[in-house]
C-alpha cells in the first residue's frame, strides 16, 4: 500500500493531539483522512479545512465512542463513507478525575468505556475494515504507570489500553496489522489548558523534564506518524514513551 | 434512545415533546427510569450526574433532536463575552455575574444564584430544564434556516445525523446546522445588548 493510497481514521481529531496527528499524517498525502470527533463541530470543520489546504481530502464524522451502540454506528458510517481503513489512530479520550478512594463505580465504568473499551472495540472494527498491513495506534499517558493526583480512573484505563494493544498486536500480526501505542506526559493542548492549575503544573513538569519544557502536540504526532509508517513494520505491541525524558527523571 | 425519527429541517416539535425527549436522554445517560427524572431537579445533587454525564447528555440530544448543542460551558462563554473579571473573580461568581446568570439561565431559581458561588456550585444548579431551554433555542435556530438548498435551491434538505448538517438530496450540498455556541452568543447579545456591555466596562478591572 502506497502512503498516498491510504485511508486514515483518527478519533478525537478536531483539536489538540488528534488534530496534530491528522496534520502530520497529511504530509504522507493519504487518499483520505476521516476526522472523528464528538462535539466540537467547528473545530472538526476547521481541521478538515486545514487538511484540505494541505491538499488532502478529508471529512468529519461525529460519534460518541463511549457507548457500544454509538461506536458501532460511528464505524458503520465510516465503512459507508470510505469503504476501508489503512490507519486507525484511537486518540479520543475523556475521563472522570478524582482520588481512587472516592471514585464512584459509574465514573470508573464510564472512564473505562470511553478509553479502554473504545480502544478495544474501535480496533476490532477498524481491523475488520483493513487490508493486510494496516496500522493501529493507541494514545496513552504516563498515568498508566505513575500516579498523578486524581488520575486513577484514566491511568488504569490507559494501562488497560496498553495491555490490550499487546494482545491485539499478537492476534493481528498474521495479517501484518501493527498495533502500537504512544504515551506522553503533560502536553500543551486546549484540554490541558483548561485545567484550573495548568500554569503551575506546566512549570513544575517543565522543571522536572530534562529538556526543560512540557510536551507539544507535534512531539506525539511525529511518533504516531513513525508508528503508522513503513519503518515501524517490525515494531509490534509497544508503548513508545514520548515525554522528553520526564519519566526518567522522576 | 427513542425509536422516533429525529426532526427534520421542516418539522416542528412542541415544547412538551422536546421536554419529554430531553427527559428521556437524561434518563438514559444517567441509567434512571423516566419517572425518576424531575425536570427541575439538580442533575448533580439530586440525580447523581457526574462531569462525564453532561457531555453524554449533550451528545444524546444532538442525536435525538438533530441539532448542534453548544460545546462551551456557560461560564466560559460568558467570560469570553464579557471579558475577564466580570462574571467571575478568583473563580467566584460576582454580583454582576449573578445578574447576568439570572437572565441567561432563567430556569434556575433566582435565589439560588448568589455572589461567591464557584463554577462547581453553578454546575450543581443545572437541571433537565436547562437542557430543555438550550435544546429549544437550537431547534428554533434550526427552524429559522432557509428551507431551500443554498446551491441548487431545491427543497430537498434532510438531516445528516453523523455530521449534524443538512444535506441536499438533489445536489449533495451540505449545510451546517446552526452552531450551538454561536446561537447562545447571539442570544446573549440580544438579551443584554449595550446595557451590560457598558456596565461590564465599568466593572472590568483595568486592562481587562
Amino acid at each position: 500500500m502506497q502512503p498516498t493510497e491510504r485511508i486514515v481514521l483518527i478519533t478525537g481529531a478536531s483539536r489538540g493531539i488528534g488534530r496534530a496527528i491528522a496534520l502530520r499524517l497529511a504530509r504522507e498525502r493519504p487518499a483520505h483522512v476521516v476526522v472523528g470527533y464528538c462535539m466540537d463541530h467547528a473545530a472538526a470543520a476547521e481541521t478538515v479545512a486545514a487538511l484540505g489546504q494541505l491538499g488532502v481530502e478529508a471529512s468529519a464524522l461525529a460519534g460518541d465512542l463511549g457507548r457500544e451502540d454509538s461506536l458501532n454506528t460511528f464505524f458503520d458510517q465510516v465503512a459507508a463513507h470510505v469503504g476501508r481503513l489503512d490507519v486507525f489512530v484511537s486518540n479520543a479520550a475523556r475521563a472522570a478525575f478524582g482520588p481512587a478512594t472516592e471514585l464512584s463505580s459509574r465514573s470508573w465504568g464510564r472512564t473505562l468505556d470511553l478509553n479502554a473499551t473504545a480502544f478495544l472495540l474501535g480496533a476490532r472494527r477498524a481491523a475488520a475494515l483493513m487490508p493486510d498491513g494496516g496500522r493501529i495506534v493507541g494514545v496513552s499517558s504516563l498515568g498508566a504507570d505513575f500516579c498523578p493526583p486524581g488520575y486513577a480512573a484514566l491511568g488504569a484505563a490507559k494501562a488497560a489500553l496498553e495491555s490490550l494493544a499487546r494482545y491485539l498486536a499478537v492476534e493481528l500480526a498474521p495479517r501484518a496489522i501493527n498495533v502500537n501505542v504512544v504515551s506522553g506526559g503533560l502536553v500543551d493542548t486546549p484540554s490541558s489548558r483548561r485545567h484550573p492549575d495548568f500554569e503551575r503544573l506546566a512549570t513544575e513538569v517543565a522543571s522536572r523534564t530534562p529538556e526543560g519544557r512540557i510536551g507539544q502536540v507535534d512531539d506525539l504526532a511525529g511518533v504516531v506518524a513513525f508508528l503508522c509508517g513503513p519503518d515501524a513494520a517490525w515494531v509490534r505491541g509497544q508503548t513508545v514513551i514520548a515525554d522528553g525524558g520526564y519519566s526518567l527523571a522522576l | 434512545m427513542s425509536d422516533r425519527p429525529p426532526p427534520t429541517a421542516a418539522s416542528t416539535l412542541s415544547e412538551e415533546d422536546v421536554r419529554q425527549r430531553v427527559r428521556r436522554a437524561v434518563a438514559d445517560a444517567l441509567d434512571l427510569e423516566l419517572e425518576e427524572v424531575d425536570p427541575c431537579a439538580s442533575l448533580v445533587d439530586e440525580l447523581g450526574a457526574e462531569s462525564l454525564d453532561f457531555l453524554d447528555i449533550t451528545f444524546r440530544l444532538e442525536d435525538e433532536l438533530a441539532i448542534r448543542m453548544p460545546r462551551l460551558d456557560v461560564l466560559y462563554r460568558l467570560e469570553n463575552h464579557f471579558g475577564p473579571g466580570v462574571v467571575l473573580v478568583d473563580r467566584r461568581l460576582t454580583e454582576h455575574g449573578v445578574v447576568i446568570l439570572r437572565r441567561a439561565m432563567p430556569e434556575i431559581p433566582a435565589e439560588a444564584l448568589r455572589p461567591g458561588l464557584t463554577p462547581l456550585d453553578i454546575a450543581g444548579l443545572v437541571s433537565t430544564e436547562t437542557f430543555v431551554r438550550v435544546a429549544l433555542q437550537m431547534l428554533t435556530a434550526k427552524a429559522a434556516m432557509p428551507r431551500a438548498c443554498p446551491q441548487c435551491a431545491a427543497l430537498d434538505l434532510r438531516d445528516a445525523k453523523s455530521t449534524r448538517e443538512l444535506v441536499c438530496d438533489a445536489c449533495g450540498a451540505r449545510v451546517p446546522l446552526p452552531d450551538g455556541d454561536e446561537v447562545l452568543l447571539a442570544a446573549l447579545e440580544e438579551t443584554f445588548g449595550d446595557e451590560l456591555a457598558a456596565s461590564a466596562e465599568d466593572t472590568a478591572p483595568a486592562g481587562a
